[in-house]
């Protein structure tokens, strides 16, 4: 059943219900909060139907996995052998480091008891009895928060030993990275979890077998789990409702750049880019134009004018080449320059890869020194068709995604604006004033 | 969880003797030591402002690793400090959401002010300039960190308020130094 437009305009906010603004300008959800809004009946509901039932119920959901691949995690979760043999982890990934993203920051500052009931729910289905919740070391507050709510939760032994009297035991953990967007892959974040460099594991052996400590490991994003609680407490009929066909539920969108109201907005899936920009952001900042948007992070495709009214959801962008992410969407207008862009964003790629595999480690490299050339006024005749070589040449051969992320912002902007890139050329330098470079 | 026994070889290390009611905490949480790594650093880094390779040493100790393993993590995540930085590390948002928004002319402002470029201190010993990748805050761009306070929607008037609530000590140092406290 999809969400129409009026379905979308009148939706409540659940995951942000409460939430003030992106940054943490409001009161911190206590626990005596969350449970006068139900919390922790949901983990209870768990406990009487059981693990398995558990399980059942979040694969019949079809919960995309929020974290940028949209996998759907009950798949994911049903991957975890249904024994104890070895120790089995929920690895929460709070590394939040997708440029344009900051969905996960305020369900983390402001919600914490939301995402540990999550994560209970997440250790009973999949036998598991040791949560990590992996927070980016630059996200002070949130690791305040969710520390805090920790506490709490272990003083109302809502975490701990034999919770409920239902013999389930879970325990949490906070564990802080330093500084690496890598870690936000579910491999690397294992490997620094486990006290090394973040470097992607080759698969298989898939986390679910051998994860952190070898052991049957599930990593989910932080607003995946933050659904979960939400299903048990409202119902499938509820989640399945809203979305679109194979795209169930709802997101948390986060819009920045050149618009007016840049912010978090918690809507059913498959909201058009039109309607993101337009009817929820403002528009538009300054009456100018818009020119092109990445809709899931920067490591996707850009969208331009001819895209705007492609739904929103995991499966429909993919048809024109391009992806949902992270849902971390970044618009640029009409003053922006594309080289400019590029070459902000490959100096990104460029300092985040691991280095592992040289089409990305030296890849990255070489496309970073072309736009820097292209921006400076010393591109060459034949730079473009060396970015369009490199990229060519990255994609699907290294460990993890980070190469193909890399060539995001060239990718479908090449063909489209090749003239500006050549006038770069041609005209030994950057044709665009770029005043929102300035700071006033 | 069987708890780790932090062996009795570490008398000696005078790492782990300052720490040690927060490192035997910490073994708790890992099945491994060498997961406590990280954390250690931090600790390091909390107390010192950086990580000289002479404390790397003990933190390998500590963490039943080598040096060398110590050294690989520390040179790998950028927010290890390998140098001594200044009372107030300012860590500037350099991202594409942030850029759109005049972070570019917010480093310029600063260096222009400061004097001083990436990863540079100034000669007074307050202020060391860092650059940063998305900080999760886009939709108050442009932001910076000024050692772990978020500052956001950021203009120069404000720049120019937090400098001097930096030079006249109205916020917390990037680090500790060593009193004893953990």
């Amino acid at each position: 059943m999809a969400s129409t437009k009026q379905e979308r305009k009148n939706y409540q906010p659940v995951l942000c219900e409460g939430v003030t603004g992106t940054l943490m300008n409001g009161r911190t959800e206590s626990l005596a909060d969350y449970r006068s809004r139900g919390g922790y009946d949901a983990i209870r509901k768990c406990l009487d139907l059981g693990e398995d039932k558990v399980l059942e119920v979040v694969k019949e959901a079809n919960v995309r996995g929020r974290g940028g691949a949209g996998f759907p995690a009950g798949t994911k979760w049903s991957f975890i052998p249904r024994n104890r043999d070895k120790p089995h982890y929920i690895c929460v990934n709070a590394d939040e480091s997708e440029p344009g993203t900051f969905s996960n920051r305020p369900v983390l500052e402001q919600r914490p008891h939301l995402l540990l009931e999550g994560c209970l729910i997440a250790a009973y289905a999949t036998l598991a009895e040791h949560v990590y919740i992996y927070i980016r070391k630059e996200y002070y507050e949130a690791t305040e928060m969710i520390k805090a709510a920790i506490d709490e939760a272990y003083q109302a032994e809502f975490l701990g030993k034999n919770l409920f009297g239902s013999g389930f035991n879970c325990d949490v953990y906070v564990h802080n990275g330093a500084g690496a967007y890598i870690c936000g892959e579910e491999t690397a974040l294992i490997e620094s979890l486990e006290g090394k460099r973040g470097y992607p594991r080759i698969r298989p052996p898939f986390p679910a077998i051998q994860g952190l400590y070898q052991c049957p490991t599930v990593v989910n994003n932080v607003e995946t789990l933050a659904i979960m609680p939400e299903i048990f407490r409202r119902g499938l009929a509820w989640y399945n409702a809203m979305g679109t066909e194979g795209n169930p539920g709802m997101t948390v969108y986060s819009i920045s750049g050149h618009v007016r109201k840049p912010g978090n907005y918690e809507l059913p899936l498959g909201v058009t880019m039109r309607e993101l920009i337009y009817d929820y952001a403002g528009g538009i900042r300054d009456n100018n134009k818009f020119k092109a948007v990445y809709p899931g992070g920067s490591s996707v495709p850009l969208l331009f004018e001819e895209d705007l009214d492609v739904p929103m959801d995991f499966d429909e962008p993919k048809k024109i080449g391009t992806y949902l992410g992270s849902t971390g969407i970044i618009v640029m207008d009409d003053t922006t320059c594309l080289v400019w862009q590029a070459l902000n964003l490959m100096h990104f790629y460029w300092e985040e890869s691991c280095g592992q595999c040289t089409p990305c480690r030296e890849g990255t490299n070489w496309m970073y020194k072309i736009l820097t050339r292209l921006e400076n006024g010393e591109g060459r005749q034949g730079d473009i068709e060396l970015l369009e070589s490199i990229t060519g040449n990255i994609v699907g051969r290294s460990i993890c995604a980070l190469g193909e992320f890399s060539t995001g912002s060239l990718s479908r902007t090449l063909p489209k604006f090749r003239e500006e890139f050549q006038a770069h050329i041609d005209r030994c330098g950057c044709p665009f004033e770029k005043d929102y470079t300035k700071f006033n | 969880m069987p708890e780790i026994v932090i062996a009795n070889n570490l008398v000696a290390n005078a790492l782990y003797q300052r720490h040690r009611g927060c490192i035997d905490a910490l073994a708790k949480n890992y099945p491994d030591r060498r997961s406590m790594l990280l954390p250690v650093l931090w600790m390091i880094q909390e107390e010192d402002g950086w990580i000289s390779e002479d404390i790397m040493s003990e933190a390998a100790e500590i963490c039943d690793c080598t040096t060398a393993q110590v050294m690989e993590v520390v040179s790998f995540y950028v927010m290890y400090n390998r140098e001594p930085v200044g009372k107030y590390v300012l860590g500037i948002c350099a991202t594409l959401p942030c850029a759109l928004c005049g972070s570019d002319g917010l480093f310029d402002y600063l260096q222009e002010k400061l004097g001083i470029g990436w990863d540079e201190t100034t000669e007074d010993g307050l202020f060391t300039i860092q650059r940063r990748e998305c900080l999760g805050a886009c939709s108050e761009a442009p932001v910076m960190l000024v050692n772990t306070a978020l500052e956001s929607k950021l203009k120069r008037v404000m720049v120019d308020r937090i400098l001097e609530e930096c030079r006249a000590g109205d916020r917390k140092p990037s680090f500790g130094g060593r009193n004893g406290t953990s």
